[in-house]
């Protein structure tokens, strides 16, 4: 049986659209891997990778600009990661970004991030440049430092227990200012003495007045009472006057501590 | 092309003889099918061997042909020394052959035309359309079968089938035809028919012919000669007539 | 008993011995001018275009199936969105190859294997060679040639059908956008993926197409042995195409990591 036209344009069909399947794929898949856009490299030593694989992502601002295109052990601690990055990302990369090692997502690939950079120069990055690698997030040492964090913190917590249980059971002047009455009873104390001593002055005063009165009108006297009289007198309310002076300090020292 | 088929015709009227066997031997595992055939065949002889079902005469064409490379003996087609040729030289002596199988064995994804343009395209090489419809139709006409040319093989009578078959082979126009049991299967008249229309083409297209065949009626209509076969060897020979006659017992079994 | 066995075992390596035959005489007749386009044109046809249908709806189904299969147990450690990734990593690197070589195997295989077999036990086989034709040349090379061309073609549309199929699937339950699942799928794949995934598909599109001509072609001369041929062809097909994915697992593991 020959074949009709008929059934060679349908053999054709079906040619084409597996043939464009493939290549559909292997431009999609290649596109993603960035074969045929134009490409710089940048590289960064690194001491530990994480299992970062050949053809994982590079990252930058959260999308996928570029592979890993290389790892290479240089020394027992350098790794050196080569990345191949889309030509059209290069302008907003500059020379003082910085490469780390993230994971995507919990279970994720591995993939390298690049930190835009720009605070100490905005020269752009070239093909070929070393940038400045930050060594990946090492759970080990997140745990010991957490692990310190949460030490301190206990020693802390117990100090300040302690203190707090001195204050309590009234140790220390801060804890007896809290927590003793005597010390507020010895103050009223004092007040009141001051309080019966001015009114004793006050007694005094008015009988000294009486007798001051009384030899002031015997005149054989009179004239040695006058200059005795305004002697005492002036000695009296000197005295009067520290008294009241005394007093009034006592009580006003006393006044703050009530 | 037909530059080299005049050629080859030339070769062919330099040797009297298109076939020359002698002392042929085959057997199969322990079995001895042909224990020691001698067989000339001259230029434009009809040559009829008569066997039972086998009694191993379709061997011996098919050593013809070079499918089955026999044990001893010589076999010479055209001159040419079978077992000793290589591939190539076996293909070209191939399209000077032709043989008409006992069931037609066309192609059956193919349509009657496609059939015989199927050699014509690959052994003669011919690219030009008009020419190979020009043999098509022609070859189809002189076996009667030119209505049926775009039939499909299955839609086609156990007669039409061998009628194809047949015309399909002389589309090459063979020196030399080989009829594997040209009538098996058909029913008497039909059997006939195709006896009759062998002898036509052996006039017609001037060839040389050997027949295997159980069919007295076949071997009657086409004979020059008749050879009769037995135990891998031939016991009787000569015209129909002289072998109807035959004294001989096991050859007059054939015709009882 | 034993020497059953023993015969059993000679006649096993006289057949691959065959095979290597078959196969040098392929190669042969492979490199030898006149390539049968025709031929082989209505070979990409029967065998490409006539089993897309079946191919594409059985990868369609796979991939609907899987998804709603994977589904609850992705969900159930939160992990629904890796659904789009699991489905393209499975479908293209094994599922669509594989079950698209095996369907073949059963409708391309069996059918080269009938086919042949019918010419060998109708005599047509041999009236090609008798007449001079070149039955290698025009029966065997081009469709060895169609089914190692198509198959590979039949994976790429069935793998697009079966992700398509998944795609429907996850769509079912909720929905996401067909630009979303495509970028999925894509990301999820590498070259390291899609090209042994795709080699593989060659080399079983070969085999196939070898093993129903080799068994069609050397049938015995019997109304039965057609069906015997078919049959054999089928599993034997089956059987090669699994050898080969091991095979190629193994070997594109070794190359790739």
């Amino acid at each position: 049986m020959k074949t009709t036209s008929g059934q060679k344009i349908r053999t054709g069909l079906f040619v084409m659209a597996g043939l464009a399947v493939l290549v559909i794929a292997v431009f999609f898949i290649g596109n993603k891997k960035g074969l045929f856009s134009a490409n710089f490299h940048v590289q960064g030593m690194f001491k530990d990778v994480n299992g970062l694989q050949l053809g994982n992502n590079a990252r930058f601002a959260g999308i996928n600009v570029g592979v890993v295109e290389n790892i290479l052990i240089i020394n027992d601690t350098t790794v050196k990661v080569v990345l191949s990055l889309n030509e059209n990302v290069r302008k907003f990369i500059k020379r003082d970004a910085k490469l780390s090692i993230a994971s995507d997502g919990l279970m994720g690939d591995k993939l390298v991030a690049i930190s835009p950079g720009g605070a100490t120069t905005s020269e752009e990055v070239k093909n070929g440049d070393q940038l400045v690698a930050v060594n990946p997030f090492d759970m080990d040492k997140m745990i010991k430092k957490i692990t310190g964090i949460t030490d301190d913190a206990g020693s802390l917590i117990a100090g300040l227990s302690q203190v707090v249980d001195k204050v309590n059971h009234g140790k220390g002047s801060i804890g007896r200012l809290l927590n003793d009455d005597k010390m507020a009873r010895d103050i009223e104390g004092t007040v009141n003495q001051a309080k019966t001593t001015i009114a004793n002055v006050h007694a005094t005063t008015t009988t000294l007045n009486t007798d001051l009165k009384a030899a002031q009108d015997n005149f054989l006297l009179k004239g040695y009472f006058n200059k005795k009289k305004k002697k005492a007198i002036k000695a009296r309310q000197d005295s009067i006057k520290k008294v009241q002076k005394d007093s009034s300090a006592r009580a006003q020292a006393a006044q703050p501590k009530q | 092309m037909w530059d080299l088929t005049t050629k080859e015709t030339a070769s062919v009227q330099e040797h009297e003889n298109v076939l020359h066997i002698k002392g042929l031997k085959k057997s199969f595992g322990k079995k001895e099918v042909l224990r020691d055939i001698d067989l000339d065949v001259k230029r434009g002889e009809n040559v009829v061997v008569l066997g039972k079902s086998g009694s191993g005469k379709s061997v011996i064409i098919q050593c013809i042909v070079g499918m089955i490379s026999p044990d001893a003996g010589v076999l010479q087609v055209f001159g040419e020394e079978v077992s000793s040729l290589n591939e190539k030289e076996l293909k070209k002596l191939r399209t000077r052959i032709g043989f008409l199988f006992q069931s037609g064995a066309l192609y059956d994804s193919m349509t009657v035309r496609e059939n015989m343009e199927f050699p014509l395209m690959r052994i003669l090489k011919l690219r030009n359309q008009a020419e190979i419809d020009k043999r098509v139709e022609e070859v189809l006409k002189s076996v009667g079968l030119f209505e049926s040319i775009d039939k499909m093989p299955s839609d086609l009578s156990g007669g039409m089938r061998k009628r194809a078959g047949l015309a399909r082979t002389l589309v090459l126009n063979p020196e030399l035809m080989l009829y594997d049991e040209p009538t098996t299967g058909l029913d008497p008249i039909t059997s006939r028919e195709i006896s009759n229309l062998v002898l036509q083409i052996q006039k017609k297209y001037k060839t040389t012919a050997i027949i295997i065949t159980h069919d007295m009626e076949c071997a009657a209509i086409t004979a020059d000669r008749v050879l009769v076969l037995s135990d891998g060897e031939f016991i009787a020979e000569g015209s129909f007539e002289a072998i109807k006659n035959s004294k001989d017992k096991h050859v007059s079994s054939f015709f009882k | 008993m034993n020497d059953e066995a023993l015969s059993g075992w000679r006649s096993r390596l006289a057949e691959k011995g065959e095979q290597v035959a078959f196969l040098k005489d392929f190669l042969k007749n492979l490199f030898r001018g006149g390539f049968e386009w025709s031929e082989f044109i209505r070979q990409c046809y029967e065998i490409g275009y006539k089993s897309f249908t079946l191919v594409g709806t059985t990868a369609f189904i796979m991939g609907l199936v899987m998804a709603m299969q994977l589904r609850p147990t992705l969900i159930s450690f939160g992990a629904e969105s890796m659904l789009p990734k699991s489905l393209a990593v499975s479908i293209i690197k094994e599922i669509g190859p594989v079950i698209t070589a095996i369907i073949c195997a059963g409708k391309i295989a069996s059918g080269i294997g009938a086919e042949l077999g019918s010419m060998k036990v109708t005599e047509q086989i041999d009236a090609m060679e008798v007449s001079g034709a070149n039955p290698m040349q025009f029966l065997v090379v081009t469709r060895i040639l169609a089914t190692t061309a198509m198959v590979p073609l039949l994976t790429l549309l069935g793998d697009v059908l079966g992700l398509l199929g998944g795609f429907l699937a996850i769509n079912i339950n909720g929905s996401v956008s067909l630009l979303l699942y495509f970028n999925k799928c894509i990301a999820s794949l590498g070259f390291s993926d899609l090209l042994p995934a795709f080699i593989k598909t060659i080399f079983f599109g070969f085999v196939i197409g070898f093993i129903g001509c080799y068994k069609g072609y050397n049938s015995n001369k019997g109304t039965e042995s057609v069906g015997i041929a078919a049959n054999s062809a089928v599993v034997v097909a089956s059987l090669w195409i699994f050898v080969i994915d091991a095979i190629v697992v193994q070997v594109s593991n070794t190359l790739i990591y």
